[in-house]
């Protein structure tokens, strides 16, 4: 559906998004996962046709649309901050595509009731769009951007705004509202759980490069270099000498498939429990000291300076857990951990 | 108060003082007293005058003088040459300014800011060097006639377009480029891009994107301005008394006429009563439109502009930089070479010949009237920023109501002409208790009262902004009513009345339709003079108009320039 090649674009000297490749198949949905100013509005816009690419091609259903109009390019774009029309209302934004597209009235009046039904606004059609609130905004952008069925709809940041009870309802409606318009789906975000629970695939994004593109469990559980691990937050990532299938780092000798040589040794959440809970008996252990518990609601998480200088944050599903000045002793488990080529440490 | 000690007998701090509300009340009435009798007295007064000389010209009430001139084929032909010009002006400005202002708002290129301000420059030029500007661009010679006779020879046809519509209309569209550009290219520069860029992701077109989404947002701007250009050309009087010819008078110009040349008191009543109606109804339209702005998020002016890519967009963006060189700079720099062109070559004769008691046009060399344009124009200043400043102060002290009120009142004067209050002077402002006759106290009353709501819309923004706990904090410290004034209003306020009183100095200096009336034969002041000096035939006086002109522009424009280095950051309003 859609296919990019070596997409590059620039604002004069600095290169916002760097010889880039993505496609994206009929109905998939594809989540562009980076830090702010990495280049990732750059290229939904640069896909839209706001920004004029230095290098090249775009192509959407088969044809190049590299040199087309915005309005040629029949794609939708879901604004951050959502860029409604304020003298408007919310069954004018609405209409506003399927207008443009010379829809007869009866087709446009449909598209503005289906569209807001699908994002559970119906009867909001008269409502002036400064008077609704920040979630129904974002909803009355959502149904304007898929109101002239896109061939591909783009999201920069839509739940970037809103406050945080809001957002966790969204993103368990968005799978099913994307499934309903049965679109390909553009999705750009810097918070990797939305990405990582909307995606079919997920690229991750750096200094406009993709630095890894793959299923989102497969991103998880193996990024590609350690910029894609601290950026999904995995920590610790260890500096690793590989030896016969024994990984030593200054925490523990941990047993890995990997060849010999320099690596990084990347700790996933889960990987380290109290010795006590371990599944596996036969891991390596440590032992240290808990600094610090924060009470997390089903949980808690321990702080624990271990003796090897270490920090590592444990999970506690049971009571009584260990008081802060305890010693505790851990247990590491060898299929939750992964390792990577050594080099981008300093990254 | 049973007297503890020293420390602690401050009595203004006693529980038994007035509460803050009974007390605030007649601070705002006290310190209104002084604007309200100037305006009771300089303008009232003058307007109650002419409205009865108009209705009732021999004491009782006869509404046939008034009907006489309604009627009048000569009066309605003004009057439809006054209204179909200003309608011209304003489409013409309009059309010749709003691509400029999307040039300047949403291009970003170098120089956009230098640009911006030298496309301010007009506005601000006194409406006689506007006058003079185009005289000698579009006289017969103009270096625009000494170009086309190099290019075609001697036979090459003479461009004289004085005493034309054409040539006023131009000098309209000229003076009021700056009201379209700054008002509507304020807003369009805090536009956010991205709606536009929304409406072409739905498929609309450039055009589309355009009337749909832009220009239904800056209507509000694209009105006002509208109506603020359409009563300055509705009220033109210098531009179009020096540009124009027979047949070709604004009311304004027949209101002068009226007074000046027929001595027809009652026939410049009526002309006036005349003139304020349209002035009413535009300023009632202009009213209505502000109200219907719609509430947007603005975004800040660095996120709006993008550099032109395309070829058709460069190719924009140069028109209309060489509509600002053409347009705005050319009859300036065309004024400068006049006021240094001889009869053979290059001279500074219209210069030394400012200072030259020799001529006879005026009762004293042309230079005194620079002497007395600096006097009055330093004069009208002190007595704006006193009346403008207590006013503004009574109003950010007072509710929302009285606010507004002085708001509206000393608005007045800014809608009702120029000429209509030197009229008014002159036919007021000649029995005792208040008998000015030929004072020259009248000139810079009357260039006051023409600055005051400059004056006062400059400070009551930054009044109203200070913090009502700064001054309750000071309070709280010890510090008394007026020390809390001295110590929080006035060091922040300081900025704004420098800026004030540069807008106040450059008006008065400025000034010409009401100064007309009252200025005394051997006081003349810079644009009495080179009015003067323009209705006299003679290569000399002409120079000398020009240099006049020139220096005046100067004077002026040294002023904006203050301002504008005071002034930072700010979204340019009227």
């Amino acid at each position: 559906m859609l296919e990019v090649t070596g997409l590059t674009v620039a604002y004069g000297a600095h290169v916002a998004v760097d010889n880039v490749d993505l496609d994206a198949a009929r109905g998939e949905v594809v989540c562009v996962l980076g830090p702010s100013g990495c280049g990732k509005s750059t290229l939904l816009r640069a896909i839209a046709g706001l920004e004029p690419p230095v290098a090249g091609r775009i192509a959407l259903g088969g044809q190049d649309v590299t040199a087309a109009r915005p309005d040629e390019r029949h794609v939708g774009l879901m604004f951050q901050d959502h860029a409604l029309f304020p003298h408007r209302s919310v069954g004018e934004n609405v209409a506003f595509g399927p207008r443009m597209r010379g829809a007869a009235a009866a087709d446009i009046e449909r598209a503005v009731r289906d569209s807001l039904a699908l994002v559970d606004l119906e009867g909001f059609a008269d409502r002036p769009v400064a008077e609704i609130s920040g979630g129904e905004q974002q909803r009355v952008a959502l149904a304007r951007a898929i109101a002239p069925r896109p061939r591909l709809l783009m999201l920069d940041e839509p739940l970037g705004s809103l406050d945080r009870a809001l957002r966790d309802r969204l993103l368990t409606e968005l799978p099913r509202l994307f499934a309903a318009v049965g679109t390909t789906v553009l999705y750009v975000t810097h918070d990797q759980e939305e990405a990582l629970s909307l995606a079919d695939r997920v690229a991750v994004m750096r200094d406009g490069r993709f630095a890894q593109i793959g299923a989102p469990e497969a991103v998880w559980r193996a990024p590609a270099d350690g910029f894609v691990a601290r950026f999904l937050g995995h920590e610790p990532i260890l500096a690793a000498t590989v030896r016969g299938g024994v990984a030593a780092t200054a925490l523990a000798d941990v047993p890995v498939e990997a060849a010999d040589g320099e690596a990084l040794l990347v700790v996933l959440p889960g990987a380290v429990s109290l010795a006590a809970d371990a599944g596996d008996p036969a891991g390596p252990k440590v032992s240290g000291e808990v600094t610090a518990r924060r009470f997390a609601g089903d949980h808690l998480a321990l702080v624990v300076a271990t003796d090897a200088g270490v920090e590592l944050t444990v999970g506690v599903w049971r009571a009584p857990a260990p008081e802060p000045g305890e010693r505790v002793d851990l247990a590491i488990d060898p299929a939750e951990v992964t390792v990577l080529p050594a080099g981008d440490r300093a990254s | 108060m049973d007297g503890d000690g020293p420390a602690l007998s401050a009595p203004e701090a006693a529980p038994a003082a007035p509460p803050a509300a009974r007390r605030r009340r007649w601070v705002p009435l006290a310190l209104l007293a002084l604007p309200a009798a100037f305006l009771a007295a300089f303008f009232l007064h003058p307007l109650a005058r002419i409205v009865g000389l108009g209705l009732a010209p021999e004491g009782s009430l006869e509404l046939g003088v008034l009907g006489r001139v309604l009627t009048d084929e000569s009066v309605r032909s003004v009057a439809w040459f006054t209204l179909w010009q200003a309608v011209v002006s304003t489409l013409l400005t309009l059309a010749v300014a709003l691509p400029g202002a999307y040039a300047v708002s949403r291009m970003d290129f170098p120089g956009r800011s230098l640009v911006r301000a030298a496309a301010t420059v007009p506005f601000v030029l006194p409406t006689v060097v506007v006058g003079s500007a185009f005289l000698a661009l579009l006289g017969p010679r103009s270096p625009i006639n000494a170009a086309l006779e190099a290019v075609l020879g001697s036979g090459a046809p003479t461009l004289d377009l004085r005493r034309t519509v054409t040539a006023i209309l131009i000098a309209h569209v000229f003076f009021n480029y700056a009201v379209v550009l700054r008002t509507v290219g304020g807003l369009w520069s805090h536009l956010d891009p991205r709606l536009e860029d929304a409406a072409r992701v739905l498929g609309a077109s450039r055009w589309q994107a355009f009337r749909e989404v832009s220009l239904p947002l800056l209507r509000p701007a694209i009105a006002s301005s509208a109506a603020i250009v359409f009563l300055f050309t509705l009220t033109s009087f210098g531009v179009v008394l020096i540009l124009g010819g027979p047949g070709r008078a604004t009311i304004e110009v027949e209101i002068h006429r009226a007074t000046t040349q027929l001595l027809d008191l009652p026939l410049a009543s009526a002309l006036a009563l005349l003139q304020l109606a349209a002035v009413l109804a535009a300023l009632a339209v202009y009213g209505r439109l502000q109200r219907r702005a719609t509430r947007q998020r603005l975004v800040a002016a660095a996120h709006a502009a993008r550099p032109p890519t395309s070829r058709g967009e460069r190719a924009f963006l140069a028109a209309n930089l060489a509509v600002v060189a053409l347009l705005l700079l050319a009859p300036l720099l065309v004024l400068v070479e006049r006021s240094f062109a001889g009869p053979d070559g290059y001279t500074l004769a219209a210069w030394q010949g400012l200072f030259d008691t020799r001529d006879t046009v005026l009762a004293v060399a042309p230079g005194e009237a620079v002497r007395n344009s600096l006097l009055f124009g330093a004069s009208a200043t002190v007595l704006a920023l006193l009346v403008g400043g207590l006013a503004a102060s009574a109003a950010a002290l007072g509710d929302g109501r009285a606010s507004r009120l002085v708001d509206r009142a000393l608005m007045l004067p800014l809608g009702t002409s120029a000429v209509t209050l030197g009229f008014g002077f002159l036919i007021a402002l000649d029995t005792p208790p208040l008998d000015l006759r030929g004072s020259p106290l009248l000139v810079p009353i009357a260039q006051a009262l023409i600055a005051t709501p400059f004056v006062v819309r400059t400070l009551l923004p930054v009044l109203r902004s200070i913090d009502a706990r700064l001054r309750e904090a000071a309070a709280v410290l010890g510090a008394r009513p007026l020390r809390v004034w001295a110590e929080v209003d006035l060091p922040i306020v300081g900025r704004a009345l420098l800026v004030a009183a540069g807008f106040a100095f450059a008006i008065a200096v400025g000034e010409f339709g009401a100064t007309v009336f009252v200025a005394r034969a051997e006081l003349p002041t810079m644009p009495v003079a080179i009015f003067r000096l323009l209705g006299r035939p003679g290569v000399a006086n002409f120079g000398e108009a020009m240099a006049m002109s020139t220096l005046l522009a100067a004077i002026t424009a040294a002023a904006i320039v203050m301002i504008d280095r005071i002034r930072v950051g700010q979204i340019g309003r009227f």
